[in-house]
């Protein structure tokens, strides 16, 4: 694998990004709302915040990430870059670069709503970040396998759409899973965001119903589980 | 003996297991310089170019650009080739500058070097001028040209545009082929047309394809030399030649008869005069050619 090529391929799939910096705003709208409400009738919107960041990155490098990928093969872009020394995983970690890039703006956003309604402190941003990058790499592996499945192109969005309704905004991602009764908090950490969101509330000390150790193995399931998929995906012709 | 540029033997493309694109294709092009590729629609001429730079696999056959099997040895087809897509769209969000650069940088080119031949290309193809501007703002015509400059801005070997100028005005159609001139001095330059007159005045080798086989290869001058038939006469589509006496063959362009004399035009141009049928008349062409070999007029 060459840096260069890696590089100059996520800068070339970043700078679109970068002209359109506040596209992220209506990706957060709802997300938002639903904190309102959790913490205005909870208080605890500590939970809905860090599932808003897991959220963010998942779908940063799953459903962004494949809808990049399908925009290009639309476009016929992808072509000029398999008729290239540019190597399959060379791309693939390249999408996967720019999309960790997409999710700054956004996470910053939701850090500053952090630290100005719940409280957050420094020592708490370092195992924030690892929280982030987790859901990342899930969302990224999981992304890669997606786009990889669907011959059609025109598909990925609305397959984008309902997984995106299906693993962000109906499982307790954004709201605590607490609300649910005691044995469906159990069940929905089976889901992988719901994990990637507990595990982020165990590393930052937000007190939860399931034992970190399951949502810890539940994590690392789902991203070897995704990983493995995509590396086996036909990234090298048709 | 140097190694020909693209090797082709008896090449079978089959999709969806009954729709033949490619059927037994076979050439060799030993040269650099430009090769058109030319067909109508459907011909199988995206599908050949598909193959040559491993964006799909051939059902048969066998597929060789400058030595290396594009199945076997598909990484090193891929570091020596570049490639201008049919239909494309360049990335809207993106400059022609930061197109034609982050492309070469995707590619492994050093900053400089990627600095270089971006601003040489984009120079070259006239679009120095609007290198700032995002390409959602350019014309059709102009983004098309920004992915032609990503192309032939790397150093390949071998180059392959899949109807490059569609959509592009006259003008700027003959800016990219002074280019292509220049960059066929020291490469191959393979590129399909459905323009016919855009392969006779570019290609130094002008193959044609229709569903799926090759009808003709020869440079322009060789293959117009086979044309026995000197002039066209094209009638209106909806003419009544019913009993005109000469052979008539439909094309897009309307009906046409074909005469080898002067005295055989003059005979038929009589004829059309005297029914009071609309007419016109120009010296046979590549085209000729092409309609001849498929509708079996000439041999």
């Amino acid at each position: 694998m060459r840096a260069s090529r890696v590089v100059g391929a996520a800068v070339f799939m970043t700078l679109s990004y970068m002209k359109e910096p506040l596209a992220f705003v209506s990706d957060l709208i709802i997300p938002l709302v639903i904190f309102m409400v959790v913490q205005l009738g909870t208080g605890r919107g500590m939970e809905s915040l860090l599932g808003i960041l897991v959220a963010v990155a998942w779908s940063s490098g799953g459903f962004a990430l494949a809808r990049k990928m399908a925009t290009y093969r639309v476009w016929r872009l992808m072509d000029m870059f398999v008729a290239s020394p540019l190597k399959p995983i060379e791309f693939a970690v390249a999408s996967a670069l720019a999309h960790l890039v997409v999710i700054i703006a956004p996470a910053t956003v939701v850090l500053a709503i952090m630290a100005l309604t719940v409280g957050v402190g420094p020592a708490s941003l370092p195992l924030i970040v690892i929280s982030i990058l987790l859901a990342w790499f899930a969302g990224t592996a999981f992304g890669l396998y997606v786009y990889g499945k669907l011959a059609d192109p025109m598909r990925v969005s609305s397959v984008a759409s309902l997984l995106n309704l299906l693993l962000i905004l109906l499982p307790p991602v954004i709201y605590p899973v607490s609300i649910l009764p005691p044995e469906l908090q159990l069940v929905s950490a089976l889901i992988p965001t719901v994990a990637l969101k507990l595990v982020a509330q165990h590393l930052v000390g937000v007190p939860t119903e399931v034992p970190f150790l399951m949502s810890a193995a539940v994590t690392v399931a789902y991203a070897v589980l995704f990983t493995t998929l995509a590396l086996r995906q036909r990234l090298t012709l048709e | 003996m140097n190694k020909p540029y693209i090797l082709v033997e008896e090449l079978v493309k089959v999709y969806q297991r009954d729709i033949v694109a490619l059927d037994g294709v076979s050439f060799s092009i030993e040269e650099k310089g430009i090769v058109g590729l030319v067909g109508p629609n459907g011909a199988g001429k995206t599908t050949l170019i598909k193959i040559l730079t491993t964006l799909t696999r051939p059902t048969r056959g066998k597929a060789v650009v400058l030595g290396y099997d594009v199945e076997r040895d598909y990484e090193e087809v891929r570091s020596k080739v570049s490639l201008v897509p049919q239909d494309a769209s360049p990335e809207l969000y993106l400059t022609p500058y930061e197109h034609v650069y982050w492309y070469l940088r995707s590619r492994g080119m050093p900053k400089s070097f990627a600095d270089k031949l971006a601003r040489e290309t984009l120079e070259a193809l006239g679009l120095w001028e609007v290198r700032n501007r995002v390409c959602a703002k350019l014309s059709g015509g102009t983004r098309q040209r920004v992915l032609i400059a990503s192309a032939l801005a790397v150093p390949a070997e071998v180059y392959f545009l899949d109807e490059p100028t569609v959509g592009l005005d006259p003008i700027a159609r003959r800016e990219v082929w002074r280019v292509l001139r220049g960059v066929a001095k020291n490469s191959l330059v393979f590129l399909t047309t459905h323009y016919m007159e855009e392969a006779e005045s570019l290609s130094d080798l002008v193959i044609m394809i229709n569903k799926g086989r090759i009808v003709e290869m020869g440079g322009p001058r060789d293959l117009l030399g086979k044309v026995r038939h000197r002039y066209r006469v094209v009638l209106d589509r909806n003419a009544d030649t019913g009993s005109l006496g000469f052979r008539v063959v439909e094309s897009e362009d309307g009906k046409i008869i074909y005469a080898e004399s002067e005295g055989e035009l003059s005979e038929i141009v009589s004829e059309l005069a005297r029914r009071g049928l609309n007419f016109s008349v120009r010296a046979t062409s590549l085209e000729d050619l092409f309609i001849m070999r498929v509708s079996g007029y000439e041999g």
